[in-house]
């Protein structure tokens, strides 16, 4: 039997790292990976608090999503014009900002803690970081691709932290339901051409 | 049979029917508004939890559906809002035909609707949030996809995503921290969610840029009827919390909240309507300015009762259905339009400037139209505030008062002697021509959606 709470740490270490790269890589199939990595940690918090048949669901969901949403970038008139760059220029800016928001994330956890009595530190720290950086990247960009990401980045930190407070089946397979749905959404803005304003 | 079955999974199922007929756009038109205006019967009709004889036959319509273990309650006071939710979508989709609005319209609308049953039957009532993200993911293939309108679609998804977890996290505090004790230390940080909560969902400034640029950019019937109902649904959704949970109800300041939460609304949109020269933007903001009149309803809840709630939005679904009619076929005949300079194809066809303008004056509250009096009643149950809070809301609403006039004058002064258009023949006519005898008709006799509100609500 796995003690998730011993990996818990290592946990928030891959988060944050995923989620920082996430923001500065501009090479999709990268980002798709990292997306499918974060799950991983994602679903290590989750499971701390939820039996692990329930909290499979989440790292399931979020592969799903991967999966989904990046076929549909492929194809997509954005993904072919992608120049893939690894590192592209000016993004040591943003790595700075990110950096900014990890030490202020790290030093509010205990506050938090006192509020959300039932989540282990980790916890909150992971789910602090996932919801900061991915407001972050949502406020970044404007194209549906990194946008849709930053959501699913947001989201999944706020689902580690609702996990220790509510374990009801309903709740589990609605949110597993609307992250699928976002991701049809966000698959539909990303594949759909732009078309002239103002039609009617 | 239950009432979630009728009102919820019925409507569902007919909503994937009819995405699967969408090619056929006018049977999926009238196969939809006919379900529509069928189940809007039923919710005036039929009664809920009581015995029903037809001649011999005696039934009865049960409030519980249990869906994986928890349960989905239709209650007997939801039957307005079901009266108004189907009523709303019967003349939206009766006329998406003839507004050009996309085949799928229908299977969308019915579909919509059977998510926002869910969203207020759900137990516990708070997991609405999630239905009304999903009513917001299910709307975005109803918007525009230009490069503009886009933005907008992505911020009306990033502000419903930010806004749910509040709201799920109230669900929590509220049901298991003991929060609901009065003078709780937790109680400042509740209310804090529940007012970010509200602020994306309610589009309050400054998460309010979506509205004007969706409705700016996309087809106006579409983009009205997504914004209308996103933001009445958040409204059920404030509606139900304050009906629900007796401790929120019994907080003297809430009701002073949201009392300065409408005024906000109808001062900001006011002031933004002064200022609009675009059609479709003035109709973005007068919907915002109206969603905060409907606010200032929500706070005399103590006072009024729900009746005056429900029976407000129920007389704005007809103008608002009206004014994006007319202005999405108005469009057709533009290459452009502003109420400063136009560029036209012909001259447009007077009775599309009559239901815009009419729509507008509606919405206003001039007498002799629904509104009027439900308007005074709301203003009546204010009197006791001060004089600066009347100075503002009258600023507020002559911002409304600016726009539909600057709107009518510019409709007016355009260049005759050029044929006038009659696009889609008389049948563009029949909706605008029986909408406008049906608002005198609720204008000279106020009493009758007004005492069905009570009768349902009762």
């Amino acid at each position: 039997m796995i003690n998730f709470e011993n990996l818990s740490f290592f946990a928030v270490i891959l988060l944050s790292i995923t989620s920082t790269m996430m923001i500065i890589s501009r090479n999709w199939r990268f980002i798709i990976a990292l997306l499918a990595i974060q799950y991983l940690g994602v679903f290590s918090l989750v499971a701390i608090s939820w039996p692990i048949e329930m909290a499979m669901v989440k790292l399931i969901t979020g592969w799903i999503i991967g999966t989904v949403v990046g076929l549909i970038h492929t194809t997509s008139e954005e993904g072919r014009l992608e120049t893939g760059e690894f590192w592209p220029a000016g993004q040591s800016f943003k790595l700075f900002f990110i950096l900014l928001i990890l030490i202020t994330v790290w030093s509010l956890a205990s506050r938090v803690e006192e509020w959300v009595i039932f989540a282990t530190r980790n916890q909150i720290t992971g789910s602090l970081i996932l919801m900061a950086l991915g407001l972050l990247q949502v406020s970044l960009v404007t194209r549906p691709f990194p946008v849709i990401l930053g959501l699913f980045t947001f989201l999944s930190g706020f689902e580690i932290l609702y996990s220790t407070v509510e374990s009801s089946l309903l709740i589990a397979g609605l949110l597993a339901g609307m992250n699928l749905a976002l991701a049809l959404a966000g698959s539909y803005l990303i594949i759909t051409p732009i078309t002239p304003e103002n039609s009617r | 049979m239950s009432a979630p079955l009728i009102w919820m999974i019925f409507p569902g199922f007919i909503a994937v029917v009819l995405l699967f007929a969408s090619r056929w756009h006018k049977i999926t038109t009238l196969v939809g508004s006919l379900i529509s205006g069928f189940l809007f019967g039923l919710a005036i009709l039929l009664p809920i939890v009581q015995e029903i004889n037809l001649g011999s036959l005696s039934f009865q319509i049960n409030d519980t559906l249990l869906i994986f273990g928890r349960q989905v309650i239709v209650q007997q006071q939801d039957l307005a809002l079901l009266a108004i939710l189907y009523f709303g979508m019967t003349l939206w989709i009766s006329g998406n035909f003839l507004a050009g609005a996309p085949t799928i319209f229908p299977a969308m609308a019915l579909g919509i609707a059977a998510l926002l049953v869910a969203a207020i039957s759900v137990q516990p009532f708070l997991y609405a949030a999630v239905f009304i993200e999903l009513v917001a993911l299910g709307s975005i293939p109803l918007l525009s996809q230009g490069m503009d309108a886009r933005i907008g679609v992505l911020r009306l998804l990033t502000f419903y995503t930010l806004g749910m977890p509040a709201i799920l996290f109230v669900g929590w505090m509220l049901t298991e921290s003991g929060v609901s004790t009065p003078g709780s230390t937790q109680l400042s940080q509740v209310t804090l969610l529940v007012l970010t909560g509200f602020m994306f969902f309610l589009a309050v400034f400054p998460v309010h840029s979506w509205v004007p640029i969706i409705l700016e950019k996309s087809p106006a019937y579409n983009a009205a009827f997504v914004v209308f109902w996103l933001l009445l649904t958040a409204l059920f959704f404030g509606h139900g919390l304050l009906v629900r949970l007796d401790w929120l109800a019994n907080t003297p300041v809430l009701w002073e909240v949201l009392k300065v939460t409408g005024l906000f609304l109808v001062v900001v949109n006011g002031l933004f309507l002064y200022f609009q020269t675009n059609l479709k933007r003035i109709l973005a903001f007068a919907i915002l300015s109206e969603i905060g009149f409907i606010v200032l309803a929500l706070s005399q809840l103590p006072v009024a009762g729900s009746q005056l709630f429900y029976a407000l939005i129920a007389q704005y679904v007809m103008p608002v259905a009206l004014w994006s009619f007319s202005l999405a076929n108005l469009s057709n005949q533009f290459l452009w339009f502003s109420t400063t300079e136009s560029l036209t194809l012909s001259r447009p066809s007077p009775w599309l400037i009559h239901g815009i303008a009419l729509s507008q004056f509606c919405i206003l509250g001039l007498p002799l139209l629904p509104l009027f009096p439900l308007k005074i009643a709301v203003l009546d149950n204010l009197r006791g505030e001060s004089a600066i809070f009347f100075f503002w809301l009258a600023v507020g609403i002559g911002g409304s008062l600016v726009a539909a006039l600057r709107t009518l004058y510019s409709l007016l002064r355009l260049t005759p002697g050029e044929k006038t258009a009659d696009p889609k023949s008389i049948w563009v006519k029949i909706p605008i021509i029986s909408s406008t005898l049906i608002l005198f008709l609720l204008g000279i006799l106020p009493g009758v959606i007004i005492s069905i509100f009570l009768r349902l609500v009762a």
